[in-house]
């Protein structure tokens, strides 16, 4: 079994099944809805587990395991170049659970064009896996580029309210920063065409150090696709109209994994092949990371509508995951990877829930709630587990990831943590808030009186978040193990390249003193973990 | 001196599928005369035979090596002999497409068909030409059968209006090309490219040169639509029969852009600072002219011609970086813009009504309901038109740009990139259309702050015709083929290239 799974491509199984899948499901007739839905489920499903068996594999040193290579478009350079670290491994696991679980929390909320809809889901699931295992540029850029349609249609189709000015605006902002990275990924190729044949490979064109200049340039074209997608702070504007108006799949896959392919973006590319710059806007990017933090918990205290509040949360959260990254060390980057993994789980779950009441009440305004938890307890129970991840309570996921992140955060610069603290008491007063209004006090609208309890299927779909939740909290030992290789040997890379400039620069003080600074930082993350 | 002996029979192997091509028109001119062209569909499929046997001799006369044909005057290669293939293609799926537009607009096809393939057999020999007189004769053996077919729906007054505005605008490029001609002819001696090419390191005045291939530029940029001259595109594409439409969008845009760059790179070589220059801007102002007229349009067509003109300007950067491999990536860019071009006219022309031969944004709302196979095709060839993976258009301007930045053309290529988020949303507005926007009497979801305002009944739409349909699908074919599988493809252009 373990040598035929050596030789198989489990990651192009992984990408390709969905869209296998999604190609059977055109065929047939769209009228036999229940085939499509169980159908697009148990294919989800399969390729989850597929990707279970890529864990086993995975380098503990930081490598690119489960590598396939071969030549694309070599006229031009392309290769289909697949490979993942531990980094990559755990968004391209979230992302696989992520799609089966959305599909099944639609089987009744979604009733019109059911065939598209769910085959949407599934090309968008496996755009995503391509997105978190090329090691090629442009077929990364391919890849990334392939969710944007699906989930234009997606939000656009079967959103609610204004949804074609939030799929509109959706898609042109993200075009906006994606068409400057592709001029960014020609500009590397034709740089690295100076150091013998050019080159779109990840893993080739991380051994070139570029010029400061150049990678200012670079670093602010790949930065602003990916800020966009994060979002960071001034980018952030589509994210509200977006969230809210998609269907609860769309938001739970938005904000559980599409926000993911910046931040991802952020470490894989902006930090590793421009690691001078990273380091140079290393403030910057912290400083907006605390602002998103801030501005975000802001909002959702003045927020009345609950899925935009959680949409606007969303914004804090992954705040805490861009501080950790730019903070370079590896308790922050550690925090800011595991967070990923945990602001996919629990907002993705927060989404559900918010889904399943509106699906209930068809409407979103906290005010029109209150004393749920009479009627629903079960419900109750799960909403309480998941806002409390939110949160960040020891014990749940949450508590793990802001925890590191705040250490690595105040290493780094103590004033932007000590700030960034402040963001987890607001994130505890607006969704406790929040938690208060809809399920305490009475139970006075007679609407809220008659409303079920969650159906066996909307339990199913919880479970495995609410189990995550805990696993995470209380054993994060396994998670960690298989992350911190990777980011160990990311935030060593960029050590080493500053090192570099720092010999060969020795005029410069400040670089020097950057240097010292960060290479002290490492130390003690490295003796610590 | 040149070599002005007669031609021999060796040479014509060349211009064979050209031959061809001519005879077959005649042969669809006498068949309607002999009274057998009742329907259409006889000359439409004769035809359809003959471009079948001129792509056969094309491919057995693909030249390994270029050969020189009328004392130079005409070059025969493989960038020319893959142009007419392309041109050949099509042309067959014009013809293809045409016999069911042509009888739900109740127009007769006595000229229409021989038109086309004159036409045609013009863009074909466009690319070989190498020496002035022939290039304007050639652009005008494209042009002239084009003027026709404009004005060819006679009983429409957008059609006779877009005849006469091509026509004369056209008229009137052919004559400032013709001058440009003469000035460059009085200043070098010589109407030959290599002649040209020979004789301007000699010269030691210009200003005669420059303002003769200016005029001449001139010229081209009216017949390729380049930005200030580009005004005749929106009306000439709205009242045009959509069948020619289909075919001139594409079509015309590959030979003209094919002779332009072997012409300035065969003979004014010398001076590309000066028409780099002036490509430069054309294409920035063609670019942003193009995007920005296009955003608001309502007609389909309309909509279309301005990303044409759009479309142009991204070409002209083919023109500024001027290398070898950058024809190539030209090439590529124009089949590219072609599949897509004559797959979405395809779809038009397959939804025109009557007594109408436009399609506006409202009348396609909710076709993704009604017609979901179509509206998927149309899908692909926007995303292909705005440069969305994984489609043709994406490795095209990919390819394209990535020339032009390693000719180092930086600023130009962030411009078009720039211009490219720009045209994303005119061409999601179709897609918008097509699957967001309800179908006309279907009942709008009344959610608050919908922002579906309830619009007025539009036209129903007739179901696509097994032609045009056939059209989309091997258009979409085309653009998924080149954009995911393009390698034979790259690998031709790379070797064949100007």
């Amino acid at each position: 079994m373990k040598e035929f799974l050596a030789g198989a491509p489990i990651l192009s199984i992984v990408v390709f099944l969905p869209l296998a899948g999604a190609a059977i499901m055109a065929l047939i007739p769209s009228d036999r809805t229940r085939f499509h839905r169980w159908f697009a489920l148990w294919i989800s499903v399969a390729t989850f587990l597929l990707a279970l068996l890529l864990l086993p594999g995975v380098s503990s040193f930081g490598e690119f395991s489960h590598q396939e290579r071969y030549l694309w478009i070599p006229q031009l350079g392309i290769n289909y170049h697949l490979g993942v670290d531990g980094i990559s491994v755990v968004l391209l696991l979230l992302s696989a659970l992520l799609v089966p679980i959305s599909i099944l929390a639609s089987f009744r909320e979604i009733k019109k064009r059911q065939k598209e809809f769910y085959i949407l889901l599934l090309i968008m699931g496996a755009a995503l896996a391509g997105t978190f295992s090329s090691l090629d540029l442009v077929l990364f850029y391919v890849f990334w580029e392939g969710v944007l349609i699906p989930m234009y249609l997606l939000i656009g189709i079967w959103g609610s309210g204004r949804r074609i000015y939030a799929a509109m605006k959706f898609v042109l902002y993200t075009v906006v920063g994606s068409f400057l990275m592709l001029v960014a990924i020609i500009g590397l190729y034709v740089y690295s065409s100076h150091y013998g044949v050019g080159t779109f490979d990840f893993l080739r064109l991380r051994e070139i150090s570029l010029p400061g200049n150049l990678q200012t340039w670079f670093f602010l074209a790949f930065g602003l696709a990916f800020a966009i997608k994060v979002p960071i702070f001034p980018f952030h504007t589509w994210l509200p109209d977006a969230h809210t108006e998609a269907p609860t799949a769309g938001s739970v896959l938005l904000a559980g994994v599409l926000l993911k392919m910046g931040t991802y973006g952020l470490i894989r590319f902006s930090i590793g092949l421009f690691p001078e710059a990273a380091v140079r806007f290393a403030p910057l990017m912290m400083g907006l990371g605390v602002i998103g933090i801030i501005y975000g918990a802001l909002v959702c205290v003045a927020q009345r509508d609950l899925k935009r509040l959680v949409a606007y949360s969303s914004v804090a959260h992954m705040g805490f995951v861009v501080l950790g990254l730019f903070a370079f060390n590896v308790q922050g980057e550690v925090g800011a990877v595991i967070q990923m993994v945990n602001h996919g789980v629990s907002t993705g779950a927060l989404f559900l829930l918010v889904g399943m009441l509106y699906a209930r009440r068809h409407t979103r305004e906290l005010g029109a709630f209150g004393g749920l938890a009479q009627p629903m307890p079960v419900y109750f129970n799960f909403f309480l587990i998941v806002m409390l991840s939110s949160v960040g309570l020891p014990a749940l996921n949450g508590f793990v990831g802001e925890f590191l992140i705040l250490m690595g955060g105040i290493q780094a610069d103590w004033l932007l943590g000590g700030i960034a603290v402040f963001g987890v008491v607001l994130a505890a007063v607006y969704l406790l808030y929040m938690f208060k209004q809809v399920f305490f006090g009475p139970c006075a609208n007679p609407a809220n009186r008659q409303l079920r309890d969650l159906s066996l299927r909307e339990v199913a779909v919880l479970v495995p978040l609410v189990l995550i939740i805990f696993w995470i909290g209380l054993f994060p030992r396994p998670c960690l193990r298989v992350i911190e290789p990777a980011v160990k040997s990311t935030v060593q890379r960029v050590q080493q390249h500053i090192y570099r400039t720092y010999e060969s620069s020795t005029g410069s003080i400040g670089g020097s003193l950057l240097a010292l600074d960060i290479r002290a930082y490492s130390l003690e993350g490295g003796s610590e973990n | 001196m040149q070599n002005y002996t007669i031609v021999q029979i060796g040479q014509l192997t060349p211009i064979l599928p050209v031959g061809v091509v001519l005879a077959t028109a005649l042969v669809l001119v006498l068949i309607d005369a002999f009274g057998y062209g009742r329907r259409g569909t006889t000359i439409a499929g004769v035809g359809m035979v003959g471009v079948a046997l001129s792509a056969i001799a094309l491919v057995a006369s693909f030249p390994v090596h270029s050969v020189s044909g009328f004392g130079g005057a005409l070059r025969y290669d493989g960038f020319s002999a893959l142009v007419g293939l392309a041109v050949l293609l099509l042309l067959f799926l014009t013809l293809l497409m045409s016999p069911p537009f042509l009888r739900r607009m109740r127009i007769r096809g006595y000229e229409y068909y021989p038109l086309l393939l004159l036409s045609a057999s013009g863009m074909m020999l466009l690319p070989m030409m190498r020496e002035l007189i022939s290039v304007v004769v050639g652009i005008e053996l494209v042009s002239i059968p084009l003027y026709i077919l404009a004005g060819y729906n006679r009983r429409s007054e957008e059609s006779k209006e877009a005849a006469l505005k091509y026509f004369l605008l056209g008229a009137f490029a052919s004559a400032i090309l013709l001058y440009g001609a003469a000035f460059i002819y009085g200043s070098t001696g010589s109407l030959w490219l290599m002649g040209i090419a020979d004789a301007i390191p000699l010269l030691s005045d210009r200003w005669m040169l420059l303002l003769g291939l200016g005029l001449f530029l001139v010229g081209f940029g009216f017949k390729v639509a380049l930005f200030p001259f580009h005004v005749w595109v929106p009306d000439v594409y709205e009242g045009s029969p959509s069948t020619v439409v289909a075919f001139m969008s594409g079509a015309v845009k590959l030979a003209l852009f094919a002779v332009l760059i072997k012409v300035l790179l065969g003979g004014f070589a010398d001076l590309d600072a000066f028409w780099k220059v002036l490509f430069i801007w054309l294409s920035a102002a063609t670019m942003l002219g193009g995007n920005l007229l296009a955003l608001h349009q309502m007609s389909l067509k309309r909509l279309l011609a301005y990303s044409t003109i759009a479309h142009s300007g991204y070409l002209a950067l083919g023109v500024v970086a001027a290398t070898p491999q950058a024809t190539s990536a030209m090439l590529f860019y124009l089949l590219a813009y072609a599949a897509a071009a004559i797959g979405v006219f395809a779809i038009i022309a397959a939804l025109v009504g009557p007594h109408r031969d436009d399609v506006d944004m409202d009348d396609v709302r909710g076709i993704a309901r009604t017609q979901p196979g179509v509206a998927f095709l149309v899908t692909v060839m926007m995303l292909s038109l705005a440069g969305i993976p994984p489609t043709a258009g994406f490795l095209a301007k990919f390819y394209l740009f990535w020339e032009v930045y390693q000719a180092g053309y930086i600023g130009l290529v962030i411009f078009a990139i720039v211009n490219s988020m720009i045209s994303v949303y005119y061409y999601l507005r179709v897609i918008m259309a097509m699957y967001l926007l309800p179908a006309p009497g279907e009942e709008v979801p009344s959610s608050p702050g919908s922002d579906e305002a309830a619009v007025g009944t539009a036209r129903v739409l007739p179901a696509v015709a097994w032609h045009q349909y056939l059209v989309g699908v091997v258009s979409v074919l085309i653009i998924l083929a080149m954009g995911v599988v393009p390698g034979l493809l790259l690998y031709l252009l790379n070797t064949y290239h100007a």
